[in-house]
């Protein structure tokens, strides 16, 4: 594929130091892994990363970005990262999925957004994309169903109402004019670089405790993260797609069975784990438990990771990625499989074992 | 519960469509979502008089599912729901068989009229 | 009070003469009034849009320009599903424009049973006349498309005859789709000669004011606040149609012999398929039909395309896949019928008419041997299948298969539609029978008249768009004392 052409001079970054900030900026410096370069011309990139945090790149990359340190919840830190990037592009990969508090919800994906939005206009940004998540939608109403960029909002639960009501914040700006946004919504994505709890799920199957609710037939739509790189930089090459919005995810949703069979057997044949083989199944009431527990513990402000990815579990979260084919050119490259490999390779590579 | 009626229309157009549609380029496939929000705004359009009843009628035909397989219709993959569609087609109650065919008729009409409008555009 | 239309800021109008409907009743009234110097408004329900806001017999044509999507049902058994045009223009706007004038029996067998003055064929020759200048008529100047063809082939081996029908479209090559719609033509002539036109308005209710009427209407332009207004005429002439018009007056208190006598000819299709292609893209509904008012039926080739195709195989849900699949080689056929009786109330609250049609045996033996006969010309013009829209119905491949054909037909599993619905407020001077007098006045409502499809007497075995326009103008023509 032919490098993309962002005709942008200065790319802007939130959530540098995170996990799919970290890819894209990679993405931005060196080229997707199976592509033919990195965008042309070379832009001017500038993350905005947590305090106390850094890049994650090799450092001859992370040399070729401008660091600004900040938090997206105070607005003179998203001045900051703006300042005199008019025409630019930005990357807002800025959020949280699993806070500490209920109400950073709030804080971080809605007010944070704001603030950067606000920012951007500010400073004469051309084109903001935004990154959301299939939790605005809650689960598929059927197991068959795929949400199109059409199905109506269903937020599940407090991260659901968080990324929904980010998602209308970033229309605001559409609709005045004052911005072009273009929103990607991305379902779960795995891949290099991921966080501690994938590498959990990947111990869990090894050891025999990975969880199967009911017969496994519920899918979810997964998105690896270079596949999403590649979404994300249409998203901002693609004249059309200004005040557009996509899904991005892999060609097609896979069941929770076949997510696990497919783990177990390149930790088995390429990565040299002893995996025990079994699945601790559970009927699909558990994760019915699992949700009340989650919505009750979330109404007092609490928050525990566990019992909400339980509680996901026999539902299914899939998507349609026709539009992003349709008028972006999008096409998934890593499908399940390489993408586990890969994802696999990156954490013996790190960390050297499960 | 608020969205039975919708989801229902949405699994009843899907298993229609996999069943009865087939494209052999799907690049011009119309959606089923599409063919779904067409079928739903049809039944807006209704009059009021049979507009209530249709919706009352895909309620039961909803809820019909708890007898035979424990879950509403909607929460069943298309394996299951299938048979249910095909036991009201052929039966001799006119209004489960017109039920059927009220939006067999919708979803087909709905999804070849897309087919020809995104052909057209090719 | 003010002339002003509503989006001008006024809620209040007035005219001398107040049409509700813009069909072909309501336009041409509207167009004659107005071309002598009267003061006309023309109301119309449904929105204001041009015979080229979309594809002839689309999905999008459904969606704007058909009353509730085109799903209106008359409630019997069997159901009969009906269509109406809700738009400036109405029926004209979505029809095959397949023109006939009023076949002379009828008008003599109306003249007759309902004491009709000045109906005969020499009264209305002139208003035919005069119609046919203004819209054109014109004949296909390419091939017969294939379906036609089958259905004269047919024809012919049965010993029937095939007419190509004129159609009220202009003399251009490809003319198949279009229309001479009233958007095309007389509503602008209308709007030339000073007539206002009020789009997206439902009059709700019409009572007697000041010696003249007072229409309470819902008005609701797109993009804009609905609200209520009123306008006050002289002279109101209900133009809505067969179910619409007897709907209002009945809402309005109106009610005595007023939407008891609704009459449609009932139709049902069928989809032949053959051995090689008869179907093409652009065929639209061809003008060529079998039988007329002195047979008990007659036949023609429906639109078929292939969402109508995949909906006239519903009955059929086996074959439909193949069928759709080689729909080049298939095509819908209809036939049509005359019988039953029907009545149209008015909902309260919801303020919908409720339309009713009762078909008897005879009707249901009728439309049985309809089936038989459309389905035995089409095998003699090499038909391999054909499929009625009759559920529980195997497909028919020979002759053999004909005498399987259930007579009478069976009202439960049976699938009627119409597009021809008359004769809810028919005219003349028996007053036992009749809601309007022989020019359209309804008897003891001076001033109030009716002008569409209500007012025929029966169903008129044809096509009936000739017979409402004509009549319309001759009645517009008496009301000013020209006739």
């Amino acid at each position: 594929m032919a490098p993309f052409e962002l005709a942008a001079d200065r790319i802007l970054v939130t959530g540098g130091s995170g996990w799919l900030g970290t890819a894209l900026l990679q993405a931005l410096v060196a080229g997707l892994p199976d592509d033919d370069g990195p965008p042309t011309p070379p832009p001017e990139l500038r993350a905005l990363l947590f305090p106390n945090e850094s890049l994650r790149l090799r450092e001859e990359l992370a040399n070729r970005v401008d660091v600004v340190s900040g938090d997206i919840r105070s607005r003179d830190d998203c001045n900051r990262l703006c300042e005199g990037a008019a025409g630019s592009v930005l990357f807002h990969t800025a959020g949280v999925i699993h806070p500490a508090r209920i109400r950073d919800f709030h804080d971080v994906n809605v007010r944070g957004t704001r603030n950067v939005l606000e920012a951007a206009v500010e400073a004469g940004v051309r084109r903001a994309v935004i990154v959301s998540s299939n939790s605005p939608f809650g689960s598929n109403p059927h197991p068959d169903h795929r949400f199109d960029e059409e199905s109506p909002y269903n937020p599940y639960m407090q991260y659901g109402r968080s990324k929904m009501h980010m998602e209308q914040t970033a229309r605001q700006f559409r609709d005045d004019g004052s911005l072009e946004v273009v929103i990607v919504r991305a379902p779960w994505f795995y891949g290099p670089f991921q966080p501690a709890r994938q590498t959990l799920f990947f111990r869990m199957i090894r050891d025999g405790r990975a969880p199967l609710v009911g017969d496994g037939e519920w899918c979810r739509s997964m998105t690896y993260v270079d596949n999403l790189c590649q979404g994300l930089l249409l998203a901002a090459a693609s004249e059309r797609a200004g005040g557009e919005t996509y899904w991005i995810a892999d060609a097609r949703p896979y069941s929770m069975r076949e997510v696990i069979d497919v783990v177990e057997h390149l930790l088995e044949s390429e990565f040299d784990q002893c995996c025990s083989h079994k699945r601790m199944r559970l009927p699909g009431f558990a994760s019915d438990v699992a949700r009340a527990a989650d919505w009750t513990l979330q109404r007092v402000g609490l928050y525990n990771q566990k019992i909400h990815v339980l509680s996901e579990m026999n539902l299914s979260i899939a998507c349609s990625i026709r539009k992003a084919r349709d008028e972006l050119g999008y096409e998934p490259r890593i499908a399940l499989e390489e993408g586990m490999r890969r994802s696999l390779a990156y954490v013996f590579d790190t960390q050297g074992e499960l | 519960m608020i969205h039975a009626h919708r989801d229902t229309v949405s699994a009843i157009t899907y298993s229609l469509i996999r069943e009865e549609c087939i494209e052999s380029d799907p690049s011009v496939s119309p959606s089923n979502n599409a063919v779904t929000r067409f079928v739903l705004e049809q039944c807006d359009r209704m009059p009021v008089l049979l507009r209530l009843p249709m919706k009352l009628l895909t309620l039961v035909f909803d809820a019909r599912a708890i007898m035979t397989s424990g879950r509403l219709f909607h929460r069943l993959p298309h394996q299951q729901r299938w048979p249910q569609i095909e036991r009201w087609r052929e039966s001799r109650l006119a209004i489960c068989s017109n039920f059927i065919r009220f939006h067999r008729g919708l979803v087909l009409y709905g999804w070849y009229a897309m087919l020809e409008e995104r052909q057209g555009e090719q | 009070m003010s002339n002003e239309l509503p989006d001008r800021g006024s809620d209040r109008l007035r005219a001398q003469i107040a049409i509700i409907g813009s069909g072909p009743g309501g336009a041409i009234t509207a167009n004659e009034l107005a071309k002598r110097g009267r003061d006309v408004i023309l109301i119309e329900e449904g929105p204001d849009l041009s015979l080229a806001s979309c594809v002839p017999f689309s999905r999008d044509e459904m969606i704007q320009k058909y009353r509730n999507g085109g799903v209106t049902v008359a409630l019997g058994t069997p159901n009969v599903v009906y269509v109406e045009g809700r738009c400036v223009g109405g029926g004209s706007e979505i029809n095959s424009a397949i023109y006939h004038r009023t076949p002379t029996e009828i008008l003599e067998q109306w003249s007759a049973e309902f004491e009709v003055e000045a109906l005969t064929e020499a009264d209305l020759r002139p208003h035919f006349e005069a119609c046919e200048a203004d819209l054109g008529l014109s004949r296909r100047t390419g091939a017969t498309p294939g379906a036609s063809q089958r259905l004269r082939d047919g024809a012919s081996l049965r010993g029937a005859t095939c007419i190509e029908m004129p159609r009220l479209a202009p003399p251009v090559p490809d003319n198949g789709g279009l229309r001479a719609s009233m958007t095309e033509t007389i509503v602008p002539s209308a709007r030339r000669s000073g007539c206002r036109v009020l789009p997206d308005t439902r009059v709700m209710t019409l009572q007697r004011h000041s010696g003249g009427f007072r229409l309470d209407a819902d008005h609701a332009p797109p993009g804009g606040v609905p609200r209520t207004i009123r306008i006050d005429a002289d002279f109101v002439f209900v133009c809505g149609g067969a179910v619409q018009t007897p709907a209002l007056l009945r809402r309005s208190g109106f009610r005595r012999r007023i939407g008891d006598t609704l009459k449609l000819q009932p139709m049902i299709k069928v989809v032949a398929r053959f051995d090689s292609e008869v179907n093409h893209p652009d065929m639209w509904v061809p003008a060529d039909q079998v039988g007329d008012v002195s047979s008990r039926f007659s036949f023609g080739c429906s639109i078929s395309t292939r969402p109508h195709l995949a909906m006239a195989m519903s009955d059929h849900p086996d074959s439909a896949r193949a069928t759709l699949e080689d729909w080049r080689r298939a095509a819908v056929y209809y036939a049509i019928s005359w019988g039953g009786s029907g009545s149209v109330r008015s909902l309260p609250i919801v303020n919908e008419p409720l339309v009713r049609y009762r078909l008897g045996r005879e009707d249901l033996c009728n439309l049985s041997d309809a089936v038989g006969e459309l389905s035995h010309l089409l095998l003699e013009a090499g038909a391999k299948e054909v499929f009625p829209t009759v559920r529980g119905m195997r497909a028919i491949t020979r002759p053999d298969d004909l005498t399987d054909i259930p007579r009478p037909l069976p009202a439960q599993r049976t699938n009627l539609s119409t597009v021809h619905l008359s004769s809810s407020c028919p005219m003349g001077e028996n007053r036992a029978r009749c809601s309007v007098d022989s020019f359209g006045q309804v008897h003891d409502q001076r001033g109030l008249y009716v002008s569409d499809a209500s007012i025929l007497c029966g169903a008129p075995g044809v096509n009936p768009q000739g017979t409402i326009m004509a009549f319309a103008r001759r009645n517009a023509l008496a009301f000013l004392g020209e006739l």
